[in-house]
């Protein structure tokens, strides 16, 4: 069997990270005090193939682009990155998908900017380009296409765009230009250079596809769009959409099929799901959870959730705890979730997310955030709490205020991760957050978050994440190294100590 | 359990009531020197057009010295001031020839077209625009 189209990426996209979806955030960073290659092994281990070379599991973004493609009727499917060489005969385009090529965006650029030393997700992105296959593909007359959630990062490396031969840039939902740009690949006209879907020609649920095959951890699609309207995200921009229960369930089924066993429920608000506006109701989140807990073998996590959605649908029906206890409860004994914080001041919310807290006002912000984190602690779910240093419009007023906020949600089990702005959504024609422009609030809130975090990782490691005997060996490397940055800021700290209080 | 049945789906009228759009814009946008750059005024400029419902997507054809594709550089912060938008990005080579044929191209094409430049357009771009009777905009001083 050959394949005209070829989709794939690099070693830190093609891989399940070991069934962590939270460990593949190591990839973001440098490697710490081990080698790259241990680093890489724990962070984006090689990922089993089929006997064409195809990935079991692939990244769901991939995974769309191929079933449409598929649908279309062309000989396409993503193909691991180590046996891509198996197709320079057949292959007449190769695409190429990623959420951070070049480290630019969040957590990746923060990692950058603190340590000083390039991030292992663009290194391995860069030397897979150089790779012998990919240059020998570009040799052959073969079109390079790129896309995916960091498509923006190449118009800031034309550079490296020139040297690798890419031919053109997809940037936003690709389902309805894709047939397009291949057809004019395969007859060799002339293809554009950067393509900006904007919302107007994003699909319609009927026009998306389901996914042919697994995707990494079992992530599954449950809307797409936002209705919050946050300045600096660019998802909020496209219309809200809702995937129906069928379309939920066939991926699901062939996530199980495949041999993944758990499912991620992917939504930039998973309590949204059905929901009243901002106001989460109840018979849609029960019954997307009892479809899904009835067709999913292991566990279930949500990407994302908002505190207010927490807050809104706990206080309005218990919905936390009804899905906690009363549907997962003989399933899992903890979720995960990732949730944005971003700033602990009203002020600031107002100016930059004011519907983030609806249906609460802004100015109850710090609130919802304290309270949401209390349901979820007594719930058991995890949360990844994200910060946004930097943002336009800062002051050191907002920046106190988060630093008080975090002082008061020590008690909530969670990870903190503060990340600098960087520009996108309604704000990306506005600058990056820049080395000279930290200030002593800056280093207090990362001096903060990093105890915090590095206190509940311990106790997340041991009471719930990884505490199977097979994780031992990433445990042991995971706990040595949380010592040493430990080690590393404790000693530091009387020099930060004196930057914070000068 | 019959699970057929999905949740109310909302599809809210799309950002700046575009939806009923279907008209392409071509915009040629013609950079003379390396360094010259594009800024955001166009992308204001366009959007508006793109708010007021008349185009579905703007074509941008980029004349510039820079070859593809080095000369997105000088396009990157329009292009990154743009959400509202579709837009696709071709390179058109330079000199007047190549915009005479550019030129030629869209009015067969029949898209509505417009020509932005920076200050300082030499006379025989002037002239092959006259030709074709289209009002060069000069970008940051109006349209």
């Amino acid at each position: 069997m050959s394949f005209e189209i070829v989709i794939t990426s690099d070693r830190t996209m093609i891989s399940n990270h070991r069934r962590k979806e939270f460990l593949g955030f190591m990839t973001t960073g440098p490697a710490i005090g081990i080698p790259e290659f241990l680093w890489m092994w724990i962070a984006a281990p090689k990922i089993r193939v089929d006997g064409l070379g195809r990935p079991v599991e692939a990244p769901y973004g991939l995974r769309k682009i191929e079933a449409r493609l598929q649908d279309l009727g062309y000989k396409a499917a993503i193909i691991d990155p180590d046996h891509i060489s198996k197709y320079l005969n057949s292959m007449k385009i190769l695409m190429i998908g990623h959420h951070d090529y070049f480290a630019y965006g969040p957590p990746s650029s923060e990692w950058w900017f603190i340590t000083g030393k390039e991030p292992v997700n663009r290194k391995s992105f860069i030397r897979f380009m150089r790779s012998e296959p990919v240059r020998k593909a570009k040799e052959r007359g073969v079109k390079i296409i790129v896309g995916g959630p960091a498509a923006w990062q190449w118009l800031w490396e034309v550079e490296l765009m020139r040297e690798f031969g890419v031919d053109t840039v997809v940037d936003g939902e690709a389902e309805l230009v894709i047939g397009e740009l291949v057809e004019k690949a395969l007859n060799n006209e002339e293809l554009p250079q950067y393509v900006f879907v904007g919302p107007h020609e994003v699909p319609q649920i009927s026009e998306i596809p389901v996914i042919k095959g697994a995707s990494v951890n079992g992530l599954v699609e449950i809307m797409r769009g936002c209705p919050r309207g946050c300045k600096f995200c660019s998802v909020t921009l496209r219309p809200l959409r809702y995937m129906p229960l069928e379309k939920i369930r066939a991926e699901v089924e062939i996530n199980v099929r495949n041999g993944v066993k758990n499912t991620i429920l992917h939504s930039e608000d998973v309590l949204l799901y059905g929901a009243d506006g901002v106001k989460p109701r109840e018979e849609p989140l029960i019954r997307l959870h009892e479809l899904v807990k009835e067709l999913t073998p292991e566990s279930i996590a949500w990407a994302h959730t908002s505190f207010a959605a927490v807050k809104f649908a706990e206080d309005n029906y218990r919905l936390v705890s009804k899905i906690m206890n009363e549907v997962l409860h003989d399933k899992q004994d903890y979720l995960g979730v990732e949730i944005g914080l971003e700033t602990g001041s009203p002020n600031l919310a107002r100016k930059i997310m004011p519907a983030k807290s609806a249906p609460y006002p802004p100015e109850k912000w710090p609130e919802v955030v304290e309270e949401a984190l209390k349901i979820l602690h007594e719930n058991r779910v995890v949360p990844a709490v994200t910060l946004i240093l930097g943002m336009p419009e800062e002051t050191p007023d907002d920046l106190v205020k988060t630093s008080e906020l975090l002082d008061r949600i020590r008690q909530y089990r969670s990870l903190i991760v503060p990340m600098f702005f960087v520009p996108m959504g309604a704000l990306k024609d506005r600058d990056w957050f820049r080395r000279n422009a930290v200030r002593r609030e800056h280093v207090d809130i990362m001096l903060k978050t990093l105890y915090h975090s590095l206190y509940w990782a311990e106790d997340i490691m041991s009471r719930f994440y990884m505490k199977e005997a097979k994780y031992l060996p990433a445990r042991i490397l995971l706990r040595a190294f949380m010592k040493y940055v430990k080690h590393k800021v404790d000693s530091l700290r009387p020099k930060l100590e004196e930057m914070i209080h000068n | 359990m019959n699970y057929g049945q999905p949740p109310s789906t909302t599809f809210p009228s799309r950002p700046g009531g575009v939806v009923s759009a279907s008209k392409v814009l071509s915009v040629v946008i013609i950079l003379c020197r390396e360094d010259d750059f594009m800024n955001r005024y166009l992308v204001y400029d366009l959007v508006r057009e793109g708010l007021r419902g008349k185009y579905r997507k703007i074509e941008l054809h980029v004349m510039s010295p820079l070859p593809p594709p080095l000369y997105l550089k000088q396009v990157r912060d329009l292009l990154l001031s743009n959400i509202h938008m579709s837009i696709v990005v071709k390179y058109s080579g330079h000199g007047p020839n190549a915009l005479k044929t550019l030129l030629q191209k869209l009015v067969e094409s029949g898209n509505d077209i417009r020509v932005y430049s920076t200050r300082g357009l030499g006379s025989e771009y002037l002239e092959v625009i006259k030709q074709y009777s289209i009002n060069l905009i000069i970008a940051g001083e109006g349209s």
